[in-house]
């Protein structure tokens, strides 16, 4: 065929396609989602929220130091900061929003535990709300569970950009772009591939979460079989050679004196059984120096605070247990050895 | 595998990839479609494929014998209806008979207690049912030749698109489609892509934002005694069960044209109807003609006097509120429908009101209203729960708009709103006024449907499965 006809046929068919309406829906639809994409509200930032829980889900033998516990814990353990202080440990923050400590979830949390690790380290973010037993009906470690495995494929991993591009968006999103200065709520989240949720709202709101608490723990108080089943896996673990420690996330006064007077929570009986099984307490002299923007859980930056200073006592901590010492500092860190 | 999941998007891209190749080739075309047809239905549980297979292999074997031992048709038909029917039965009903059955022997003090079955309901078994039940029913009666080409009847039976929620394509409709290849042009391509457009925007941005709304209502106790409140409720309903349905016909049609075929319209503007008699020919128009053409007619019809024809119209009616679902909840949305048409026939009310000005809007209100009040039996999740939404909708108590705002997302009020224009659009027949010149149509057509396509994306509501794919 000669060349001029073959070039000729060539553009004809390209003529052809660009005529074709569906190609030009397609290309058209790409464009609008790519300027959509670009316009987007930044609300969510990082991993793929749909994935998020998903890849903590399917966590295994990957860490050195696994933190386990509910939305407070997973808002306010930050690993990367952590592991300034605490170098060379693999930590990642495996808690779940909503989850309890129940068995299904105890069993999951040492097989995040690298088997071949010198140093395995478990420790568990108490909240009277983890212990109740309404953290047991509905969270996001069952929630990943009965999500199917393509979720956490790792060709999807690859794809979490073009996933936030697709992502739905509600409608005040939408129109957060025309009117950011408008007195709407947004909520920021950013989700680490170590499992932190960075999270805040804008404008605050310190008192949301307060009354919701109260009338959660007036219908689902503490419950002592919760704790037996948390007592008696942290024995197991301590008699498997896994190093165990318990904090308490900080929150709010108000919402301290909330879970003090209605979840029918003891906290200095918690921790001494918690001592007696093996564990050991790590103290923060006061918990609510940090900031939360809904009455519970820390900001973003009062979370790397907090972490450091997690750090600095945990490191404090697995220090002093190298070399053999006995830890009974009281005050900043009052971390009893079992 | 349901239209809205992302396995479905890959699957059909690799569908169309080779279709173009083997659809030349009767052969290649028939077994290429079982074969994805069988992997479309198998994605959720291969094992009931060997349900569509026995079905298949009775209505197929069944039609040829009817047709070759005419001494036997009649006694081969009901055996072949049987066979399928009863697989429907067995699977759907079987549990509510023997829920009934309890009650009676509680009732007389038997003393006896028979375990239900809890069977899994296979998932499009009333559809593929009743296609592979007209395809008998229409060799039968000698509409139909009967195919000679398993792969060709397995072609016709197992295809994809209406496979799980329909429409039901009769044999006669499509059967001979199947024969050739079909030609696709590109104003095929184009309608097809719209109604896939449209099918998806329906289901994903309207249904399912709406679905957020209804679903969080008939969760538990009727809490919320607000009457205005219930009513918008059942008004979202209305709108989310035939986006959904509807949405999902328009896709199975796009996809079919897609594919070179045409698959009947099933949906019509239901909600823009005058009276009950007009409902029915425009909702669910394969059903309801399936049960005009194979229940009503062969009962009599309207032939055998008007007593007669009530009880005809009342027969065909219960029947189809039991192919919806086995609970007697279906059925009294059934008997509320018959009742409606029933009183239709014999006062003429809508062509009454149709006479006076605005008659005709009224009476389209009136209707749409009425099929709301049937649609709280249809959604509710018993008997009791539809009582209590109906003696709150009619107290006309908390009618404070206020309240209803309160507990009612504004995402689920704009899609609404969205369909309530929609409807009204059609209503008006403002879509038949020349609002703007042929050439800006062209024009304008892809830039909305690429417009539809983002906020499918961006707008689309928490992934629902089809509501008809229960049923």
């Amino acid at each position: 065929m000669p060349e001029h006809l073959s070039k000729y046929r060539c553009k004809a068919a390209c003529q052809k396609i660009l005529r074709e309406r569906p190609f030009i829906v397609a290309a058209l639809s790409c464009l609008l989602i790519f300027a959509v994409g670009l316009t987007r509200n930044p609300e969510v930032k990082g991993v793929y929220e749909g994935r998020f829980w998903l890849m903590k889900f399917h966590w295994r033998s990957c860490a050195d130091v696994v933190f386990a516990g509910d939305s407070r814990v997973c808002s306010c353990i930050h690993p990367a900061e952590m592991n300034r202080h605490l170098p060379g440990l693999r930590i990642l923050n495996y808690a779940f929003d909503g989850v309890g400590y129940y068995k299904e979830y105890l069993e999951a949390i040492p097989k995040v535990l690298d088997s071949q690790s010198k140093r395995k380290i478990i420790i568990l973010g108490i909240t009277p709300r983890s212990l109740a037993t309404s953290a047991i009906t509905n969270d996001y470690y069952k929630d990943s569970k009965r999500k199917t495995k393509y979720h956490s494929n790792a060709i999807l991993t690859s794809l979490d950009g073009l996933l936030q591009f697709l992502q739905p968006m509600a409608l005040r999103e939408i129109f957060y772009m025309p009117s950011p200065g408008k007195n709407q709520q947004h909520f920021f989240r950013n989700y680490s591939r170590d499992g932190w949720a960075g999270r805040y709202m804008v404008p605050e709101e310190p008192g949301a979460l307060i009354d919701p608490y109260r009338e959660t723990f007036i219908r689902n108080q503490v419950s002592p079989e919760t704790i037996n089943g948390l007592l008696e896996c942290v024995r197991k673990w301590r008699n498997a050679g896994v190093e165990v420690y318990g904090f308490r996330p900080p929150t709010t006064s108000e919402m301290l004196e909330v879970e003090r007077a209605f979840s029918g929570f003891d906290e200095e009986f918690f921790i001494a059984s918690f001592q007696a099984a093996g564990g050991v307490w790590l103290n923060k002299a006061d918990q609510t120096i940090y900031r939360t923007y809904d009455g519970s859980h820390l900001y973003p930056d009062a979370a790397e605070a907090f972490s450091r200073e997690l750090a600095r006592i945990l490191s404090d901590s697995l220090n002093k247990k190298s070399t053999g010492q006995e830890c009974n500092e009281t005050g900043l860190l009052q971390a009893a050895m079992m | 595998m349901l239209f809205n999941s992302p396995d479905f998007f890959v699957f059909i891209a690799a569908f169309f990839i080779l279709w173009p190749i083997l659809r030349h080739h009767n052969g290649s075309r028939y077994l290429y479609l079982i074969l994805a047809s069988f992997v479309f239905y198998g994605w959720w549980d291969w094992r009931f494929l060997s349900l569509i297979l026995l079905n298949g292999i009775v209505s197929f074997s069944g039609g040829l014998a009817v047709a070759h031992f005419p001494r036997f048709r009649k006694s081969l038909l009901i055996t072949s209806i049987s066979v399928n029917a009863g697989i429907l039965v067995i699977f759907k009903h079987l549990d509510f008979g023997i829920e009934n059955l309890n009650w009676l022997l509680e009732v007389l003090g038997a003393g006896r207690h028979i375990n239900p079955a809890r069977l899994t309901l296979p998932l499009g078994i009333s559809f593929y049912t009743f296609e592979s039940m007209s395809y008998i029913i229409d060799v039968y009666q000698n509409k139909l030749k009967p195919t000679r080409n398993i792969a060709q009847f397995f072609a016709y039976l197992s295809m994809f698109p209406q496979l799980l929620a329909g429409p039901i394509v009769r044999a006669g409709d499509l059967l001979h489609q199947l024969e050739s290849a079909g030609s696709i042009t590109e104003q095929q391509r184009w309608d097809g892509l719209q109604l896939v457009i449209h099918g998806f925007f329906k289901k994903v941005v309207i249904a399912d934002n709406i679905a957020v709304m209804v679903n969080s209502a008939f969760a538990g106790p009727v809490v919320n005694n607000s009457s205005i409140y219930w009513w918008l409720i059942m008004i979202m309903f209305a709108f989310q069960i035939y986006c959904d349905f509807s949405g999902y016909s328009d896709i199975a049609r796009g996809l079919a044209k897609w594919m070179g075929y045409e698959i009947p319209l099933n949906f019509n503007h239901p909600y823009i109807s005058p009276s009950f008699r007009e409902f029915w020919t425009r909702w669910h128009i394969s059903l309801s003609s399936w049960f005009r053409d194979y229940i009503y007619i062969p009962l009599g019809g309207s032939r055998t006097g008007k007593v007669r024809s009530f009880v005809n119209l009342w027969v065909a009616m219960l029947v189809s509120g039991l192919w919806h679902g086995a609970a007697w909840t279906f059925i009294v949305w059934a008997a509320l429908h018959s009742f409606y048409v029933s009183v239709e026939r014999i006062t003429d009310w809508p062509n009454r009101l149709s006479c006076i000005k605005g008659g005709r809007h009224l009476a389209v209100l009136l209707v749409f209203l009425l099929a709301c009040v049937a649609w709280v039996f249809f959604r509710a999740q018993s008997f009791t729960q539809a009582t209590s939404i109906l003696s709150v909708m009619f107290s006309f108590k908390n009618i404070s708009w206020n309240i209803a705002r309160n507990s009612i997302s504004v995402t689920s009020l704009l899609c609404l709103s969205v369909i309530l224009l929609r409807e009204l659009y059609f209503h008006l027949r403002l879509d038949q006024t020349n609002w703007i010149t042929a050439k800006v149509n062209t024009a304008a057509q892809p830039v909305i449907a690429s417009i539809m396509v983002v906020l499918c994306i961006i707008l689309r509501g928490p992934g629902e499965a089809f509501i008809y794919f229960r049923f």
